[in-house]
This record gives structure tokens, sequence and C-alpha cells, in this order.
């Protein structure tokens, strides 16, 4: 059972419903009375690098998604517990905050906040220096998929003031490319992608009304768009993240990228602070910070198109 | 020298009536013997430019110390600077360079846009969170790019072509002097014309007179060209475009053709031709080769059948005809020293990676073994004739081998021994590359070439001329270089190996070269 669990976290997402299998012996595990075994099945389940107060005792596994605590991405890093700050306090706390990153497909992680005291509280996510802001829901929940921005991957939430972190291995960040536009404001800014020669509109044409799925660039068919951020929190931090196959794709050619600003009554006439994210000379993600100045509001509904703003993909497929 | 003379004036004036009103500034030396006063024409974090009774003086800041109500704050000095012209310059490829010279000086960086023609980036230094410097981006063409250089709205310009004499002659009436001279203008990278179609397209290739034809309206399907019956859509860049002037000139003109076609679909972007190409199965445009985008470019063929393809190689040996050099034309006066540090970070080997990212050419040498060549080799075996025997074949082989070819390769202008503007910046390069040393211990020889018209023994003189004069060029361009430590050797081989058709201009214009070899 215990080499199932070990070629599990070495597999990586590609193993999920070998995973579900797991988790029947898991539980098992738990039950039984094999110490090593039920250490290696905890740190599992625990949420790992997290600033969990006491979090050495077992957790209740029955609130958990059976899933999530066999998460291929956090078993791998068991040592990394350096990243958890977390002060040895008395286990109490019915208003422990938790943040979970698990790995998924396509090199994007899911974040998870558990903030069982912070209702519809506002929570501001920082990794590699994008910014967005989500809400939690009624029971202090919130869930959200991203891309992962660096090989290893470092969350940060901002839950009422309190820091939580979480960190994930991706094992197949290289063979994706990614581009980010970060804003603040109900601003309609949008990433385009037409992927190839793709006319507006048709397939290869990525953007937030057809923004693809992770599944699109896994199959090594074109890239997808993932929108990040809660629209209706006011001033709240918002994101678009394109990410491309760039290593199994089959083609050789040219996606052009661009950025379209919708002139609106919230923006016309100010100007738009944000950032871009895209690969520098060396290959790592370069941060320029950007002001978008919008025409005056005699021009509201048109749009400002930016072409030069993100530089296009060469992909040669090899 | 001035400030002596200065004094005198001063002094003089000084001790007079009351002289005229409220000047701008006054600038004491430290010691207070000598002051000069005026308008402050312009700082630029070192000089100042002071226009006084006696004219404009430039003074170092770091001997005098400003009074009056047109001084400077030093502590927050913000570099300005300003670019405009061409976007194929502007749009990518020089802010890349910008972001990553911020990047490597400990500068945050910002950028502030109205529009893809018109941005501006604010360099902040990180440490001390002060604003540096704000470059101001103002992109629409080489043509506009050279206007407002002249007329003092921008002060460098960015150009897909050089400077014609009409503008160079508008240049020298006011402040700018002579804008060709050396030193007044950089190559930043290369790029290259390059006629493109869509991938769709079967044909592959194409001659350089069938292509001048083709623009001129002459020929206007492409079954002349192997293809279907069907109309050739013709693509150019706009008519402001550097691309589209050289262009005319070095394809059009070179065949003798004086209009061109009508219908001709004009882009205002590169990338706006390059995608309007690959859409339609029937287009021909001519495009560069930093942006072919989803189109595939057409291979440039001679009357002879030698073939030219548009490569990262090609282009900077300049083998392929027609090379496209991205130039950046500077003031006659000083420009900021945060400006000048730009420029000296564009020209250095830490820059390269950043134009080859960004799509373009760069221009360093790269070093071509000899056994990669043997394509050249058995070219010229196969066309050796009368006049080239084995004899002296086997001297161009035992010549060369054991050596690397470096892709620094000197081509003439008009046919004569001026070298050309991508030469004239090589022999820059390799003077540098010598005072550095980077062939130190090596020995570097220049090998002249020429083309085939005329008696073989002349040519080979004409080629051992043009060796032995390019090879002083450099040596004198490397002033600081210990001469023990290089051999700098000449070799001639006349028309033994050609590269392109002796029977075309363009052809011989490829011929004649010198080539520098590496051992």
């Amino acid at each position: 059972m215990s080499k199932t669990l070990k070629r599990t976290v070495v597999k990586g997402a590609a193993a999920m419903a070998v995973g579900f299998a797991v988790v029947i012996g898991a539980t098992h595990l738990l039950g039984s009375d094999r110490g090593e075994e039920i250490a290696a099945a905890d740190m599992g389940a625990v949420t790992l690098a997290s600033a969990q107060m006491g979090g050495l005792s077992a957790p209740d596994p029955a609130p958990q998604l059976p899933a999530a605590a066999l998460t291929p991405g956090k078993t791998l890093e068991p040592a990394i517990e350096i990243a958890a700050p977390a002060p040895e306090a008395t286990q109490a706390a019915d208003c422990t905050a938790t943040l979970d990153a698990m790995l998924m497909e396509g090199a994007m992680v899911r974040l998870t906040v558990n903030a069982p005291c912070d209702a519809s509280a506002r929570v501001q996510i920082r990794h590699e220096t994008l910014i967005f802001d989500i809400q939690t829901d009624a029971n202090g929940a919130v869930s959200v998929d991203m891309p992962a921005l660096a090989p290893i991957a470092m969350f940060e939430a901002d839950v009422a003031g309190l820091p939580l972190r979480a960190i994930a291995a991706i094992p197949d960040f290289e063979s994706y490319t990614r581009i980010a536009l970060q804003w603040q404001g109900q601003t309609g800014l949008q990433i385009h992608a037409l992927e190839f020669g793709a006319d507006i509109g048709t397939d290869g044409h990525v953007w937030a009304d057809a923004p693809g799925t992770s599944l699109r660039a896994v199959r090594a068919r074109g890239g997808f768009i993932t929108r990040l951020g809660d629209s209706t929190l006011t001033d709240g931090h918002a994101a678009e993240v394109y990410v491309f196959p760039v290593g199994t794709i089959q083609r050789d050619g040219t996606v052009r990228l661009s950025v379209e600003a919708e002139v609106n009554a919230f923006t016309c006439g100010k100007p738009v602070e944000g950032k871009v994210l895209q690969p520098g000379a060396g290959g790592q993600m370069q941060s320029t910070a950007l002001t978008l100045e919008i025409p005056d509001c005699d021009a509201i509904g048109d749009i400002l198109v930016l072409k030069n703003l993100l530089r296009d993909m060469k992909i040669a497929s090899n | 020298m001035t400030i002596q003379r200065a004094a005198v004036f001063a002094a003089l004036l000084m001790s007079g009536p009351g002289i005229a009103a409220a000047e701008d500034v006054t600038l004491t030396s430290r010691d207070g013997t000598v002051e000069v006063s005026g308008n402050l024409l312009g700082y630029d974090g070192e000089f100042y430019r002071v226009d006084t009774d006696f004219g404009i003086l430039t003074l170092d800041g770091s001997g005098v110390i400003c009074n009056g109500p047109g001084c400077p704050d030093l502590t927050a000095h913000v570099a300005k600077f300003t670019l405009s012209g061409a976007p194929a310059m502007g749009a990518v490829l020089i802010p890349s360079l910008l972001e990553s010279f911020a990047a490597r000086n400990g500068f945050a960086v910002r950028r502030v846009v109205q529009s893809d023609e018109r941005f501006t980036y604010e360099l902040t230094e990180r440490r001390s969170d002060t604003l540096a410097a704000r470059v101001t981006f103002r992109l629409n063409s080489s043509d506009q790019g050279f206007a407002d250089l002249i007329g003092d709205e921008a002060d460098i310009a960015l150009s897909l072509r050089e400077v014609t004499q009409p503008e160079a002659a508008l240049a020298r009436t006011g402040e700018l002097g002579d804008l060709t001279a050396p030193g007044r203008s950089r190559i930043v990278a290369l790029d290259a014309l390059v006629p493109l179609v869509s991938v769709s397209n079967s044909v592959d290739r194409i001659d350089m007179g069938d292509l001048a034809a083709i623009f001129a309206g002459e020929i206007t399907s492409w079954a002349a060209l192997g293809g279907a019956d069907e109309p050739i859509l013709l693509h150019l860049p706009g008519e402001t475009s550097g691309l589209a002037q050289s262009f005319v000139t070095r394809v059009l003109v070179q065949y003798g053709k004086d209009r061109l076609a009508e219908g001709i679909t004009r882009h205002d972007t590169n990338t706006a031709l390059a995608d309007a190409v690959a859409a339609d199965p029937f287009a021909l445009g001519m495009g560069s080769f930093s942006d072919m985008g989803n189109a595939a470019p057409l291979t440039l063929i001679g009357p002879c059948g030698f073939a030219s393809n548009a490569t990262i190689t090609d282009i900077k040996t300049e083998d392929y005809p027609l090379t496209a050099p991205l130039f950046a034309y500077l003031p006659a006066r000083r420009l900021p020293a945060l400006a000048r540090e730009f420029l000296r970070y564009v020209g250095s080997p830490a820059a390269q990676p950043v134009i080859r990212r960004a799509g373009f050419v760069d221009q360093f040498p790269a070093a071509i073994p000899f056994q990669n060549q043997g394509a050249r080799f058995a070219n010229a075996i196969d066309r050796a004739g009368s006049e080239i025997d084995l004899g002296e074949l086997q001297r161009l082989v035992r010549g060369l081998s054991g050596h690397s070819r470096l892709t620094v390769t000197y081509r003439f202008e008009g046919g004569a021994t001026a070298l050309d503007a991508q030469s004239r910046s090589n022999v820059a390069l390799l003077a540098e590359a010598l005072e550095r040393g980077v062939f130190d211990d090596r020995t570097l020889l220049f090998v002249g070439f020429s083309d085939g018209q005329g008696p073989a023994a002349i040519n080979r003189r004409i080629s051992q001329t043009r060796a032995r004069a390019v090879r002083d060029a450099v040596r004198a361009a490397a002033s600081t270089v210990d001469p023990s430590r290089l051999t700098l050797a000449t070799e001639a081989f006349g028309e033994a190996m050609p590269m392109a058709c002796d029977e075309v201009e363009w052809g011989r214009g490829v011929n004649r070269r010198v080539e520098v070899w590496l051992k």
C-alpha cells in the first residue's frame, strides 16, 4: 500500500485515478495501528506549509475531500516545512485558517482557503508578484484554480490581515509558457490570443468569452486563459493568465497577443494601474508595472487595443 | 578655456552699468573666481548648457555652483529623452532592451501607455525609490523619426534605412551637424526584407528579377512562377516605412522599374502584413524576417541557380542580399548619462540574447567551422572553369582549412571600395572585440573575394587590395590593442568562390566581399 502511495507521489497529477483508489487504502491506514504509515498518510492529509496552529494532531479527515488528502504535489515536499512559520500553539481554534495548494493538470494549482470565522471576507492571493482578490463564502471557504508561475510555486493568502502560505512543486512547469496581465478595479481589460493565424471568433481565438480549458493545453491543442479575481469586489485586484503548451505543441508559428481595454464609465479619462508578467530574456517571468491612460469619457464604448504590450509568442516545435 | 575667456568678459560686463534684466541661472566656479550668467537650456545630470551673451556654453556641473530661479534640482534630476521613428524598432525591440537594461541596473520599470504608438517608460531606482529617467516613445515611421530629430522633437531617431541626402542637408542647417558622420548612427540589430507567402502556397522560391517585375505590375499571375493561374495579390508596408522605401530602392530601381503596380495593399505594421499574407493563398508580400508571423518565406534565387535564404547566419554575414540594419541616429549634443549608458548596453554582449529573443538578428561575431561550409566549396568546384583551375582551388582549400569563418563580413557600396553601413559597423565591432581580447593569440585572416566580371588575375588583385584595406581599417580602429598579441593577415582568391549569380548586379554585390577567418 505504501509503495502505491509513493508512486502516486512521483507521478503527480496524472495519477488522480490511482489516487482515488489509494484513498480507500489510506483511510484504512489511518484506522490501523501501523505508526509509520500513519505518519506518511498524515502528511498527506495535513495541509503542508500552512500557518495552521496546533497542526500535528491528526485532523478529522471527514470534512476534507479525500482526493485532497493524497495530493501528489503536497506530499512531494515533506521537507519544506520551513515555509510555514507556524508557531506551536495549543490545539484550539475553530477559527484556524488554512490555505491548501493542490496540484492540477496543465501546471495549475487549486488553492483552497478555509477560514471558518471569516465568512464573506476579502482574501488577497499573492503569487510571484501576481495579486488578485477573492471573497470567502458564508462558511469562510473559497477555492480558485490558478496557473503556477514558477516551478516551485509559493502562494500567500491574506485573510483579514493574517497571511497563510502554501507551496507546490510543478513537475511539468517547463512544458508551458505563460503571460499574465493584472489590474485593479472594473477595467474591462482582456487578453486576446490569436493562435497560429486564427481569425477572430474562431477556435484559435482565446479570450475571456472563449477561454478554453487546461485540458486543451494538456492535449497540446492550444492555450487557455484563466481569469482570476472577484469582479464584484470594489477596487479588487484581478488578473488574466494565458498559458500555452510550448513544450508539447506540434505546430510552428506565432501566437499574437493583444490587450483590449474597454472605455467605460468607471475608467474613462483615468489611469488604470496594473502589471504585466511575461518571460524575459533568460526565460524567467519579468514583471513590468503598467499605467494605462484610458481615453476620455466622450469615447465611452470604444475599445483601446494594444498589440505591443504583450510580446507575441514565437513557437518552433522541435 | 571657455570659462577663463568668459571670466574676462564677465568681469568686464559686471563692471559696466547695469546689464539686462533677470537671467535664469548664474554658474559660479567653486573658488568663486568665475561667473557665467544666462538662460539655462538644459542640464543632463552632468553638464549645464547655458545661453549666454557669448553664445551657448557647456559647463561641467561638477565644477560650478548654480544660483537663480532656473537652477535644476540636483538631487531629483530625472533623465528625459525621446525616441521617435519606426514602429518595427520601437514596438518590441527597444522596450525589451530598456526593460532588460533596467533590470540589470537596479531600476524598477513602469510603462505608461496611451497607445501602441505613444508610451513612456519610467525608470525608478529601486534602492532609493527615486525616479531616474523618463523615456518617451513616439512611433510612426522612419521618415517621422528623422523629422522629429531634425526638428528637435526627439533625441534619438529609430530608422529602418539610412538618412537621405535631403534629410542630411536639412540637419546640417540646424544644430545637428553631419548626420552621415560615423558615430552619429548606430546599428542596433539586423533585420531583413523577406518575400512572404501563405503556407498553403505551393511556390517556395522566387527570382529577384521576377520579384521586381511582379511589384512593378509586369507579372500578374502565379502561373508565371509555376503556381496556379490566379492573380497575385500584393502587400507592402506603408509608403513612409523605411522597409518599403528600402525595397523600392534595392529591388525595383535595380531592375530599372520606375513605378509600382496598382492595387498594392499597404499595412501600418509588419505584423499586419504578415497576418494578411498568411491568411490568403494568393498573397505575396514583402515582410521582415523579425516578424514573419504565420506566413512562409520564399527563397531568393538568381538566374544561375544560386539560392539565398533569410537565416540568422546569412543575415549576419550579409550573404542574404536584402539585409536591413536597424539604425539609431543620435544628436550632436550630449545625451543624458542614462541614455548614453543604455546605448552602451545595447551594443554590449549582454544585450544580444534580448535582441535574439525579440526575433531580430544580433551582430555578434559567431564562428562557422570549416566543415560546415561544404556546400560553398562544392559550388566552387562545380563552377570552376578555365580561369579558376585546380591549382587555385587547392590554394583556396589549403589556405582556409583549419580556420573558421567569422560571421563578420565586409561588403561594398556601389561597386567601389566604400563599405556599406553594416560593414562600417562591423569594422567597429571587430575592433572592439580585438580590444576586449577575444582574439588574443589567434590569427585573423582577411580574405578578399570578387565578382566574376573581367579577368581572374585582375579580380584576384582587386580582392587583395580590398582585403588589405579592411584589415588596415580594423587595425586602425582597434587603437588600444597591443600589436604583438594579434596576427592580422590577408589573403585573396578573387572569383574563386562565388556565392551568388554574376549575371545580376545584386549577385555581383554579394560576391564582392572580404571575409574574416579565424585560426
